[in-house]
């Protein structure tokens, strides 16, 4: 395993850096809601309807009194333990077949490849309507289709990685050692595909979380009383006029949430592939080098 | 001649892929688990010579296979059967539907492909400067918003800067059409003009270091010709084909932004009908939907094999 | 005089992910009219860089030029671009290396060529068309009317470089910069093509350079010959010095490393690479591979002297 360091830059830019803060900020907030959120998102409190930012609502309540903050909270909570889930199932599925696919080629790598031709030639969403009519509607049902057809584009990449891969000298060292393929598959190659996998695993945790989000917003997600980002922006949108902030605030979230999580995976894949790098003037590269 | 035979082959490949497709939305639907009776019926109770002279209406007692045969052969003569809820005429349905959707659609693939190249282009002959890093940001951010959520903030804007335009009621009219289709055509594009534009300029900065580019530069072309004529023109291969795969995400964000412009396209009729099981409509639906996007792959791949001989001397497209 | 061009001090700079590449670290040449100067050295040694700049061909946002390199009397490094597009073709013109990937893959054969005299010399159609068909005979294309509406990819190697020779001579520049022009063809093509580049000279009156790491090739072009090693000419004279009395060490190892040089005694391949050029070097850049070397060519940068009249070379310790 080769680590590509280089003397212009490493993978934790300040960009990097701070887009993971406010990623892992956002998780955390969200992850911890039941500890943070001041109220329980779904009471009523018809007095305090509408009202704006004030000491017992920071953020305002909505069109029925309940809490912005703690609804923004728990839908949060909803919608990235959701996406994460997602990306989980399409891993699990995604990954072990992709690198079995890549490893043997052969049969069965045509077969699941030309599966996956057609499946890819359906675009994400309406595959996604597909499954929710067959699976029901709701959130395990929503986390479940999205999973499935996220699996694909995952195992497609794994499996182009793993051919690559299984063409280097390591595995050929491995494989004169005897060790089994399991285990060149899953100690050796699988380690060397993580970080190009992680990079695309983080832009599909943005996708997800947009995806589940337009799901709900249609009322094909999750179901009330749950509630997440794509809920709050469709109710949000009825009470457009009385009070824009209810489409704000989770507006704002989900962008922030997914700007981050996209310059994260911009920054693995630009340390991955130095070419892709931008690279410094000379002013400021000859600067730094004096020091 | 070489071109004639490469539409052939295409479409020898789309004519499979549209078949499965059509296997897939039908079968996905019957293993859902729910009766097709019950939602017929919803609320109200009925005998069984009832429920028997429903299910020979929708020859629910034939084999799945035949029924299968039934539907894609009566769709392909544009019949679609009717709805399991209103006993409506699903062509109709879709015909009075389409046009919103596919205009939509096709209006935001030709904006945001404009868009996109223009940006793109000026992004990558400026590589590095702040034009550039402008252009990235803004796509990085333009990208991170999901297209209901542009429409929702375009709708916003417009509840506060120009409250007048109104957004509801019915399309009457080719004028009413025109004046209500091209704002959320742009909106919808939006995303795609994002992530075009990363692929464009990439594509591009690729191209613009070739060696060819070198020795039209070296020949003595003026610049704009070099990059038009003949950087551009081979950077639009990667560019074709993120813009078919990009109709893809077009046609579900027409979904989601027809729900927030109140425009009676064919996502509200999808959503509904899934929301209530109602099959007829879901599949055909998907059905156009999906027809939409091939055929529009179909297309960019005959643009694709008209810019590079080496693809119509190969048969190939980009998709599948 | 007859000097069209002369470069003096010209230094190269690249910034690439690893660092600042000093590719080209004062150079200084000059070139007569109709006469064919060779640059030579194995590859990574800047050849290429250099005579790139001088139709500044390289990324401007990513290098950085500075000295002179004077087209007759103008500094082509301070032109504008719309001066140097008069530079471009018109007085100087350029062949590459892999005429596989010389040429626009998407475009024919012909257009390629009619389309620089439909844009400089404001040609019709037909006539750039018909223009473009004589030069693809001159060049020796058969049959021409066929091949006009051709694609690269279905050509050989051979025929395409003398497409791209066409091209490059299309505004009958009175330079021509050949860029290992032959090194991805074959021996026999090599020869055809180098054969058309001397009939060329000869019809046209143009001046020549020759790029190469083959000193077989310069032997039978040129008039003198700059050997560059590490971004820095080591010797220049005229082909005859350089071949009967050569005084850097590199030079020496280079003729004996070719096959025509050897002149029928042993082949010798030089040990080692050229240097990366990252950080400028404190002593002479050959030290690590030199068979003479000694203590000082590692502490200090050897001068140029002089051998007899413009012969010059840059070792402290010639045989």
């Amino acid at each position: 395993m080769s680590r590509r360091k280089n003397n212009v830059g490493t993978l934790f830019t300040p960009t990097v850096l701070a887009a993971s803060v406010v990623f892992l900020l956002i998780l955390f907030c969200t992850v911890c809601a039941g500890l943070l959120a001041p109220y329980d998102p779904e009471a009523i409190d018809l007095s305090s309807a509408f009202s704006g930012p004030s000491p017992e609502h920071l953020f305002g309540a909505d069109n029925i009194g309940r809490d912005v903050l703690s609804r923004l909270l728990y839908g949060g909570r909803t919608s990235i333990t959701n996406a994460l889930l997602v990306v989980l199932v399409s891993v699990l599925g995604g990954v072990p077949l992709g690198l079995l696919c890549g490893y043997y080629g052969g049969w069965l790598d045509s077969l699941v490849m030309r599966v996956w031709d057609v499946i890819l030639s359906i675009p994400a969403l309406l595959f996604g309507f597909i499954l929710v009519a067959m699976l029901g509607r709701g959130s395990a049902a929503s986390v479940l289709a999205l999973g499935i057809a996220y699996i694909p584009m995952i195992s497609r990449l794994a499996r182009n990685l793993t051919s690559v891969e299984k063409t280097k000298t390591y595995v050929t060292a491995a494989k004169s050692f005897g060790f089994s393929d399991a285990r060149i598959i899953f100690r050796q190659i699988l380690p060397n595909c993580t970080s190009t996998l992680f990079a695309e695993l983080t832009v599909d945790i943005g996708y997800a979380i947009i995806t589940l989000a337009s799901l709900s917003y249609l009322g094909l997600g999750v179901q009330p009383p749950t509630s997440d980002w794509g809920m709050m922006l469709q109710e949000g949108l009825v009470n457009l006029r009385q009070m824009p902030f209810l489409v704000v605030a989770p507006g704002i979230a989900i962008v922030l949430t997914i700007v981050s999580l996209n310059i994260v995976s911009d920054g693995i894949q630009a340390y991955l592939d130095p070419e892709q790098r931008k690279l410094p003037s000379f002013r400021r590269y000859e600067k730094k080098k004096h020091k | 001649m070489r071109y004639l035979r490469y539409i052939l082959k295409r479409l020898c490949v789309f004519i499979p892929l549209f078949l499965i497709v059509s296997l897939i939305v039908f079968f996905a639907l019957r293993f859902s688990g729910v009766d097709p009776i019950t939602v017929m019926l919803g609320e109200r109770q009925a005998t069984p010579e009832v429920m028997a002279a429903l299910r020979a209406q929708y020859y629910l007692d034939d084999p799945l296979i035949s029924q299968y045969l039934r539907w894609i052969g009566n769709a392909v003569t544009g019949d679609f059967g009717v709805d399991y809820i209103n006993h409506q005429s699903v062509s109709t349905l879709i015909a009075q539907r389409l046009p919103i959707t596919l205009g939509l659609v096709i209006l935001s693939i030709v904006i945001g492909t404009i868009l996109s190249v223009a940006l793109g282009v000026l992004s990558s002959v400026r590589e590095g400067r702040p034009t550039d890093r402008t252009i990235s940001v803004a796509v990085l951010i333009l990208v991170s918003v999901p297209p209901f959520l542009l429409a929702i903030i375009t709708l916003l804007l417009l509840s506060v800067f120009a409250p007048s335009v109104g957004f509801i009621g019915a399309i009457n009219s080719v004028s009413d059409y025109w004046a209500r289709i091209p704002l959320p055509a742009f909106v919808l594009s939006l995303n795609m003009v994002a992530i075009v534009t990363r692929v464009t300029r990439s594509s591009m900065i690729i191209q613009l270091k070739s060696q060819y580019t070198s020795t039209a530069l070296a020949k003595g072309l003026p610049a704009k010709m070099v990059i038009w004529k003949h950087a551009f023109r081979n950077a639009l291969i990667p560019v074709l084909t993120i813009v078919s795969i990009f109709a893809g995400t077009s046609i579900s964000g027409a979904v989601l932004v027809e729900s927030v412009f109140s425009l009676p396209g064919l996502g509200g009729l999808l959503t509904q009908a899934i929301k209530t099981n109602n099959y007829p409509i879901v599949q055909s639906a998907l059905l156009v939907l999906l027809l939409v996007f091939l055929v529009i792959g179909l297309v960019t791949d005959l643009i694709y094999a008209a810019v590079d001989p080496r693809i119509r001397k190969s048969g190939k497209g980009i998709t599948a | 005089m007859n000097t069209l061009l002369k470069v003096s001090n010209l230094k190269v700079d690249f910034m690439t992910v690893r660092g600042i590449v000093h590719a080209v670290q004062g150079v200084d040449f000059s070139l007569n009219r109709g006469k064919t100067l060779g640059i030579v050295g194995e590859s990574g040694c800047g050849k290429s860089v250099l005579v790139k700049s001088i139709l500044r061909l390289h990324e401007e946002q990513k290098t950085r030029c500075s000295g002179n390199i004077l087209f007759e009397g103008h500094n082509i490094l301070d032109l504008s671009p719309r001066e140097m597009l008069a530079i471009r073709g018109v007085r100087a013109s350029m062949i590459f290396q892999d005429p596989m990937i010389s040429l626009n893959p998407i475009l024919k054969i012909g257009e390629q060529i009619a389309e620089t005299f439909r844009a400089r010399r404001s040609m019709t159609k037909g006539q750039a068309a018909e223009e473009a068909l004589r030069l693809l005979k001159r060049v020796g294309i058969t049959p021409a009317e066929e091949r006009y509406h051709q694609y690269p990819f279905e050509l050989s190697g051979g025929m395409l470089q003398r497409v791209v020779i066409a091209i490059a001579i299309s505004l009958e520049p009175e330079i021509l910069i050949a860029d290992e022009a032959t090194t991805a063809l074959d021996m026999t093509v090599q020869k055809e093509i180098l054969d058309l580049l001397k009939w060329l000279r000869k019809e046209k009156g143009m001046s020549l350079i020759v790029v190469t790491h083959d000193f077989g090739v310069v032997a039978e072009m040129c008039d003198s010959i700059a050997v560059m090693y590490a971004g820095k000419i080591m010797e220049y004279g005229s082909a005859r010095q350089i071949f009967n009395d050569p005084c850097h060490p590199y030079t020496r190892a280079l003729i004996s490393s070719t096959p025509s040089g050897a002149k029928g005694g042993k082949l010798i391949s030089i040990p080692g690479a050229p240097p990366e050029l990252y950080e400028p070097q404190t002593g002479c850049a050959f030290y690590p591979r030199c068979s003479q070397a000694a203590e000082r060519c590692r502490e200090s940068l050897p001068a140029m002297h002089s051998a007899s009249g413009n012969h010059v070379f840059r070792c402290e310790r010639p045989q």
